[in-house]
């Protein structure tokens, strides 16, 4: 979500796709569907790191997006209205999901896309690396877990974020400062737990 | 407290998002607090890595599906209405004219004027809401009505954020 610094919907192209959409245009919301879909499929596995999952959520967004077209206003930017949807919509899917128990695997197709030419000790570490940064991410409170991935993952300044959740500015930097934070220790100990492993299979080994 | 304000400046600067009377005080302060400036290299590495995350991109048949499931759900509602009255046929239907219910409606109908075109205005807006109430009866799309609930309950609301007028 690439956004100037006013958060108006005047002038912004898809605002205009969107009240298309709100009489009931096929076509605005397909154009709509195209240029958005792919980034918020990315933008979602955020959250569920499952891509199957993550495309059924994403159509389901759609379904909200238009289902409430009437209520659309060209007071904010398409992206802030559709990004408010697909956040709502991901954390009331991780909260069903929890509450199920029945977390689906890790989707491992997801892991180490680009391995060429690394060691298997690197390769093994950073999809363990990668496994604690989604499980660091997925353990955040809500609201720290989605200004993190709306500044991190879409690409949203701290003034959209702060728009798609509601909240001031300056409550999106503590966020997004609390967040990184706990993910900087995870990954310290989780370093310091490395090296601990190091040595002990060095020692082992002698 | 002024040393809590800079910690959490610490990711905003690293994003850019710092104001420049921000981002000319925090640097001061970075230059003489050694904590600032451990923390800055631990989270510009986490920043890195978290960055380096591959991203989910969608299966070539989700275009595709997913047309194909908003027709169905959103642009063909004839065909849903098609089927619940896809029992109104045959014997059903000769015997629900036979029964007079069928003569009744008519009759009705006669009186008041038979309904044409698409109802318009106020009109037009009860009857997309009745077509909004009537998917969510629809068991399949129990999932959305809840999520809609959880959102409304929570006090997230649907509706378009205001704009916020800069001070500045």
């Amino acid at each position: 979500m690439v956004g100037s610094k006013r958060n108006l919907g005047i002038g912004d192209p898809d605002a205009r796709l969107m009240l298309a959409v709100k009489a009931g245009d096929r076509e605005a919301f397909v154009k709509l569907f195209e240029s958005y879909a792919p980034r918020l499929v990315g933008y979602v596995d955020r959250y569920l790191q499952n891509r199957a999952v993550s495309e059924e959520i994403v159509q389901e967004v759609f379904l909200k997006l238009y289902r409430t077209r009437k209520r659309y206003t060209v007071q904010s930017r398409f992206s802030t209205w559709l990004y408010r949807i697909a956040t709502n919509t991901a954390l009331n899917a991780v909260r069903r999901r929890q509450h199920q128990k029945n977390r689906e695997p890790f989707d491992e197709a997801m892991v180490g896309t680009d391995t060429a030419g690394q060691s298997a000790d690197r390769i093994v570490d950073g999809r363990r690396l990668e496994k604690l940064i989604y499980r660091t991410i997925d353990a955040l409170p809500p609201n720290q877990r989605a200004a993190f991935n709306l500044t991190r993952f879409a690409g949203c300044t701290y003034l959209e974020t702060a728009d798609v959740l509601g909240l001031s500015e300056s409550a999106i930097k503590s966020l997004v400062f609390r967040a990184a934070d706990t993910l900087r220790q995870a990954i310290d100990v989780d370093e310091r737990r490395g090296a601990s492993r190091s040595n002990t299979l060095r020692l082992v080994k002698r | 407290m002024m040393q809590d304000k800079y910690t959490e400046w610490i990711v905003a600067y690293l994003d850019d998002e710092l104001g420049e009377a921000e981002r000319t005080s925090f640097e001061e302060h970075l230059e003489g607090c050694a904590s600032c400036r451990e923390q800055l290299e631990g989270l510009s590495k986490t920043a890195q890595l978290v960055d380096a995350l591959p991203t989910a991109s969608p299966s070539a048949q989700f275009e595709q599906s997913s047309l194909e499931r908003f027709d169905e759900e959103l642009f063909r509602p004839s065909a849903s209405s098609g089927r619940k009255l896809g029992w109104l046929t045959g014997p059903r239907l000769a015997a629900l004219v036979g029964s007079g219910i069928a003569a009744a409606v008519i009759g009705v109908l006669v009186f008041s004027g038979w309904p044409t075109g698409k109802p318009h205005g106020e009109e037009r807006a009860i009857a997309d809401d009745l077509e909004l109430y009537a998917d969510y009866e629809v068991i399949v799309n129990l999932d959305l009505l809840q999520a809609i609930d959880t959102m409304e309950l929570e006090g997230i609301d649907l509706v378009a954020p205001q704009a916020e007028v800069e001070v500045n």
